[in-house]
């Protein structure tokens, strides 16, 4: 219970004040995924911009989670506020998954322009496919995140490598194109953004998967957010060794 | 209160701390004096959890900061050195998110938050966000808050460095205040004067060892001679004096009865010895850049 309180503490602090503070941040984040879905709305018209919706979709989670790097590293590095709260009964758990949350909360206003606009052009996404989709990739790429700021040791570094691996994420997986375009369509699970966008763009009907790859593609994203849960809660221990 | 055996933490080769022994009873204030570089925060570090220890065993009202640490974890606070208030928020706000975290009701924390920000002048800007602070109110935010927690025990590492006068007497007087409430304070400073104020006891170390610890007046009470006269310049005169002091083209010698002529064209301070005196006079406390 107390876990629970401290992750939504935490998520208040660095999720909604964060967002509500620093709405330009929210704006940031989502300009990225914009600027694909007008290139591919351009290019590609009404097809291109509902491609440019399901990875923006998947843009958005995942850059969210992946930018815990740089919110846990400038907690832990620059203000020392892991520090505070290790000599305090706060659970190490309970302040990554309000991290991991927070990092969700940071991205619902995007998701909900994005959710809004796919309601609009009637595309199927509450399916149950699509909501195990996120929910595995929020808790897979939130992994990541926090996984990656424990090994970052300066902030300058915190700031750029989530950039970096925003765009191998979302560029090097088929989120914006078909899995069918890789060589092997099965190398697109390898990332939990190529795994979540199969799922995505066959639930909403832009592309049509076999079951194989669909499976593959669901069993990934298990394998993919257990190990970052677990990473998550194994690396969420005060004691440096 | 916080007794350590042995206490060693080594980082490759390299000992930051080691054979590290002491105890200090409840409500005792520890202040930690060391140049920069001495083991202090290592020390702090270890002993509020973050740390394992690579030797040696530490105990905190008789819990072991090990093997015991999330019961410990309740009855310590911490302002760590350079530790810093997240900017976007509130002096309100945070306070109040460090005593929801906790464990207090949202009452209580809320009671909490403005009692202590009253106290330490910081009410007026409890809605401005901390960025727009000044850097002592900032410390006075990390401050408020810890003390806002009432913890048995609290590790201030470093917290008054780089603060005005006005504000490092506030965190001074939250100090006082923690004493009178029987709180087991533990000071780290480099800052000779302000150990010597408030502490009941001193620990010097230096690379990472325990040079000495005893009560302030009685670490004075070893510096030889009863006076310090304090010359800067070329003087050309040498005292009768129990210990001298170099530094530079500054002299402190250190007398028992004052001289009764003193060089003319120098700059002269004759003062009582101070725990100062005592930093400079035991010689293994090495300057900064050697």
């Amino acid at each position: 219970m107390k876990t629970i309180r401290d992750a939504l503490v935490i998520a208040w602090v660095n999720g909604w004040i964060a967002a509500v503070r620093g709405w330009v941040w929210v704006v940031s984040s989502a300009v990225g995924p914009i600027s694909f879905l007008v290139i591919l709305t351009v290019y590609g018209g009404l097809s291109g911009l509902k491609w440019g919706l399901v990875g923006g979709l998947v843009w958005t989670i995942a850059s969210n989670g992946i930018f815990l790097i740089g919110d846990a590293t400038y907690y832990r590095v620059v203000i020392k506020y892991q520090s505070m709260l290790t000599a305090a009964p706060v659970s190490p758990v309970g302040y990554a998954l309000g991290l991991a949350l927070s990092a969700f909360i940071f991205a619902a206003p995007t998701l909900a322009v994005y959710l809004t606009a796919m309601a609009w052009l009637g595309m199927q996404f509450l399916t149950a496919s699509t909501l195990y989709a996120l929910t595995t990739l929020w808790l897979a790429s939130a992994g990541v995140g926090f996984t990656l700021s424990g090994f970052v040791r300066h902030m300058r570094y915190a700031w750029s490598l989530p950039q970096i691996l925003t765009v191998v994420f979302t560029v090097g997986a088929p989120v914006y194109y078909s899995a069918y375009l890789l060589p092997i369509p099965h190398l697109g699970v390898l990332l939990p953004t190529g795994a979540a966008g199969i799922l995505i763009q066959n639930s909403t009907g832009i592309a049509a998967y076999d079951a194989g790859l669909l499976t593959a593609a669901a069993a990934a994203l298990a394998m993919q957010s257990t190990l970052g849960v677990v990473f998550l809660l194994k690396l969420a221990q005060w004691r440096q060794r | 209160m916080i007794v350590c055996r042995e206490l060693g933490r080594r980082y490759g080769d390299f000992w930051a701390l080691r054979h590290v022994t002491f105890e200090v009873g409840r409500g005792q204030t520890l202040g930690v004096l060391g140049p920069n570089g001495a083991g202090k925060t290592t020390l702090v570090r270890v002993l509020t959890t973050e740390l394992a220890p690579s030797e040696g065993n530490a105990w905190i009202a008789g819990y072991d900061v090990v093997s015991q640490s999330e019961k410990l974890r309740k009855l310590i606070a911490a302002v760590p050195q350079e530790s810093k208030p997240i900017d976007f928020l509130t002096p309100y706000e945070f306070v109040l998110s460090y005593l929801l975290l906790r464990g207090y009701s949202l009452r209580e924390a809320k009671r909490r938050t403005a009692d202590s920000l009253r106290e330490f002048g910081l009410w007026d800007v409890r809605n401005r966000e901390v960025d727009s602070l000044s850097g002592g109110m900032k410390r006075r935010v990390l401050v408020a808050a810890i003390f806002a927690a009432e913890a048995e025990v609290v590790f201030l590492d470093e917290p008054t460095t780089g603060l005005d006068v006005y504000s490092r007497r506030l965190v001074w007087n939250a100090i006082s205040e923690l004493k009178r409430r029987g709180t087991t304070v533990v000071l780290t400073t480099h800052y000779v004067e302000e150990a010597a104020a408030l502490s009941d006891v001193i620990l010097v170390m230096d690379r990472g060892r325990v040079l000495d610890m005893a009560p302030p007046e009685q670490l004075v009470e070893k510096v030889p001679g009863r006076h310090v006269v304090e010359i800067y310049g070329r003087d050309g005169v040498a005292f009768v004096s129990r210990a001298v002091v170099e530094i530079g083209e500054r002299k402190l010698y250190y007398v028992d009865t004052l001289p009764s002529e003193l060089p003319r064209g120098s700059r002269v301070v004759v003062r009582p010895k101070s725990l100062e005196d005592y930093v400079l006079t035991i010689g293994g406390w090495r300057h900064e850049d050697n």
